[in-house]
């Protein structure tokens, strides 16, 4: 069991998630913005593996085919390749610059908010068996492939979500929440595509 | 005018002295040959009265001299072999010390170092690059630059070492010129014979320690040696 | 291709990198010609490693804003290392190279002992390896860097004949009395400040090669300290934003990136500098 705790935060750790850099770039908003994911990842070792489509999602309405998409124009010219109705389109984006803009959406969230995200990464489930929630996270490297950021999302559709460590694809609205001490960032209304 | 005076002067690296009791003067217009064994600490003495390093005992002094009225002739660093610099950056280079804290040099700088080059024959090589000269070239950018800094008195540290005997004479006799026009010289060098040649005066370090003139040096038990030994021949 | 480009150049945090590596790039590059010269191209190194140390302490203190002991200590180690090597040159190597390994071990330990993010191998990379720091900066930063990379190029350009004449002959500089243990001092500070700034471009292992790599193209190429110093400051500007915009492009990290580029870069120089050669 302690080798267990031990590997879980060795998890925790090396998913670090939006610490890395802080070093040198200095933390942003007072070390206050933290991604979900770490408390994810603690559970990616716990969980079993059973559980992985969650209870509601028969309850969950079938995805909404990107409803607002007229709506999020606003920088959406600016993106040729982007997605309709997408402002910020990570899966466009090489490796180096995802990893930056998710940086950046952690220390500086704020301006990020109400955006339509869309983004690739590795996914990852965490339920908390105290609180009964369920938790779903995006995770990316950067190019060192030393850095890892997560992203939570609320998915509209989780019966999408892929196994464990495979490859997600997700648009949602980003908002930030303040859950204890901490503010958490997150993409609403998030479809699984 | 007595420009240099040196009096019971100690040299050496930390407590370890070289030499010991030195005294010597330089007088406007001297030709003051340098010479002694190897080791003997000639170049220490160099460094001593360019205020490198400070003497262990003693003191020299400075009567009429500014601080930025020396030219000095260093010998070879590796770190000038492969260095890119062109003839005319370096002659102008040695204007530095007029300058203070004025960033850049003046028109009268400027002719200055394009004179000196004109007297030492360098300006056809004014844009070449200074490790692609021969060794001769490479002395004449250096003693054009020391000329640059001064009008008063040069110190040269063996000038003509690694110099064909025929670069050799030209610069000792480009020397003698400066000389000649009124520029104190001092100069270390291991040639006896020319510093016998074209010295007023000598001062030899080692174990025994001579300081005078020419001719002193040639009737002293020191000069007698090496000068029997070579046949006479400086004379 | 090219539309990704328009779109990433369209992005602030793209606009911050290109201007904060422009400005290290001409920075480093401008001094890089003196300390090649003077052989001590490893102080880049030395320093870095001093600067990842402080860091270090910087971190486990929780300073908010770290650039305020990481560049005085660093300052003071140029200025020690600067200065031990003046005269004794085999000491001075030992110095840079002993501060230099000791201060990243220690702050290794450091680190690793008091870690204050959950996130350790991760702030070790970022800093050694600078992987995406340039593309994270705050305005502030960004302000900070173009502040103190106007003052050392102003500096540079205003002492420039200076540095000229006591990197080509520090003793004829001192004897024919050019002060110039004071301009050795003002080039110690620069380097210091150069290169806590260059740690946010390629991060600490890599300095070096942004310090000597546009020199030694340049020298290839140009035999008169002017000519050398111009070129290698384009050079480096150059090299900078093509390993930037490439990283950028193909994902790859930035920092070796750039370094990768500016070796190439002295690759091309070292045959052009031959064929010319053989030209004459």
């Amino acid at each position: 069991m302690k080798y267990k705790i031990l590997t879980l935060f060795t998890a925790i750790s090396f998913l670090g998630l939006s610490a890395c850099g802080t070093e040198a770039a200095g933390p942003r908003t007072g070390g206050g913005t933290q991604s979900v994911s770490d408390v994810l990842e603690a559970g990616m070792q716990e969980e079993k593996k059973g559980t992985i489509s969650t209870p509601d999602a028969t309850s969950t309405p079938t995805p909404m085919p990107s409803a607002d998409a007229a709506d999020g124009q606003a920088e959406g010219e600016a993106s040729g390749t982007a997605a309709e109705g997408v402002d910020v389109d990570l899966t466009i984006m090489s490796a180096t610059m995802v990893y930056s803009e998710v940086y950046n959406m952690m220390y500086t969230p704020e301006e990020y908010v109400g955006k339509r995200v869309r983004m690739e990464g590795t996914y990852s489930f965490f339920h908390d068996e105290e609180s009964g929630m369920d938790y779903y996270a995006c995770v990316i490297q950067d190019a060192t492939a030393c850095c890892a950021q997560g992203l939570e999302f609320v998915p509209l559709n989780p019966e999408k979500c892929p196994e464990e460590g495979g490859m997600v694809t997700v648009e949602g609205t980003f908002a930030t929440y303040i859950e204890g001490d901490y503010t958490y960032c997150t993409l609403r209304e998030a479809t699984v595509l | 005018m007595e420009l240099i005076r040196a009096e019971h002067l100690s040299l050496g690296y930390d407590s370890h002295n070289i030499i010991e009791d030195l005294n010597f003067s330089v007088n406007e217009g001297d030709y003051l040959c340098i010479v002694g064994e190897n080791g003997a600490g000639k170049s220490t003495l160099m460094k001593t009265l360019l205020k490198l390093l400070a003497p262990t005992g003693g003191q020299i002094r400075f009567d009429g001299l500014k601080k930025n009225e020396i030219g000095y002739l260093p010998q070879q660093t590796q770190v000038q072999k492969d260095f890119p610099a062109s003839v005319y950056e370096i002659v102008l280079s040695g204007c530095q010390a007029h300058c203070g804290l004025r960033p850049f040099y003046n028109r009268e700088e400027k002719k200055r170092a394009l004179e000196n080059m004109e007297k030492l024959e360098l300006t056809d090589l004014r844009n070449r690059c200074y490790r692609e000269l021969s060794g001769g070239q490479q002395q004449r950018v250096l003693l054009a630059r020391a000329l640059c800094a001064t009008r008063k008195i040069l110190l040269l540290d063996e000038p003509v070492s690694g110099l064909d005997p025929k670069v050799t004479v030209e610069m000792y006799e480009l020397i003698a010129g400066l000389n000649a026009d009124g520029i104190t010289v001092i100069m270390i060098t291991h040639d006896i014979s020319a510093a016998l040649r074209y010295a007023s005066h000598i001062l030899h370090i080692g174990e025994d320690i001579f300081f005078g003139t020419r001719d002193e040096y040639a009737k002293s038990p020191v000069g007698r040696y090496f000068t029997e030994k070579m046949g006479g021949q400086a004379l | 291709m090219i539309d990704k480009l328009v779109l990433y150049l369209q992005m602030p945090m793209v606009h911050y990198a290109l201007i904060v590596g422009v400005l290290i790039a001409l920075c480093s590059s401008l001094l890089g010609v003196h300390l090649v010269l003077k052989r001590f191209s490893f102080i880049g190194d030395g320093l870095s490693h001093v600067a990842f140390g402080v860091m270090a302490i910087a971190s486990v203190l929780q300073l908010s804003n770290d650039m305020l002991l990481v560049m005085p200590v660093t300052v003071i180690c140029a200025v020690l290392l600067l200065r031990t090597g003046q005269n004794t040159k085999i000491k001075g190597d030992a110095a840079i190279a002993m501060i230099s390994v000791g201060a990243l071990a220690f702050g290794y330990l450091i680190m690793n002992i008091f870690p204050t993010s959950s996130n350790l191998s991760g702030d070790v990379c970022s800093t050694l390896f600078g992987s995406t720091s340039i593309l994270t900066l705050t305005a502030g930063e960004v302000w900070l860097c173009i502040v103190l990379s106007a003052v050392v190029v102003l500096v540079f350009v205003l002492f420039y004949n200076k540095i000229f004449a006591i990197t080509f002959d520090e003793d004829f500089a001192r004897a024919s009395g050019t002060e110039a243990r004071l301009y050795n001092l003002i080039i110690a500070v620069i380097t210091a400040v150069i290169i806590v700034l260059a740690m946010n471009l390629v991060g600490s292992l890599l300095i070096s090669a942004l310090v000597i790599f546009p020199a030694l193209s340049a020298m290839r190429l140009f035999r008169n300290f002017l000519s050398v110093t111009v070129c290698s400051a384009v050079l480096s500007v150059f090299c900078a934003l093509a390993g930037l915009i490439i990283s950028i492009l193909a994902g790859t990290p930035v920092g070796s990136t750039i370094v990768a580029v500016d070796a190439f870069a002295f690759l091309v120089c070292w045959v052009l500098g031959n064929v010319i050669k053989r030209r004459n």
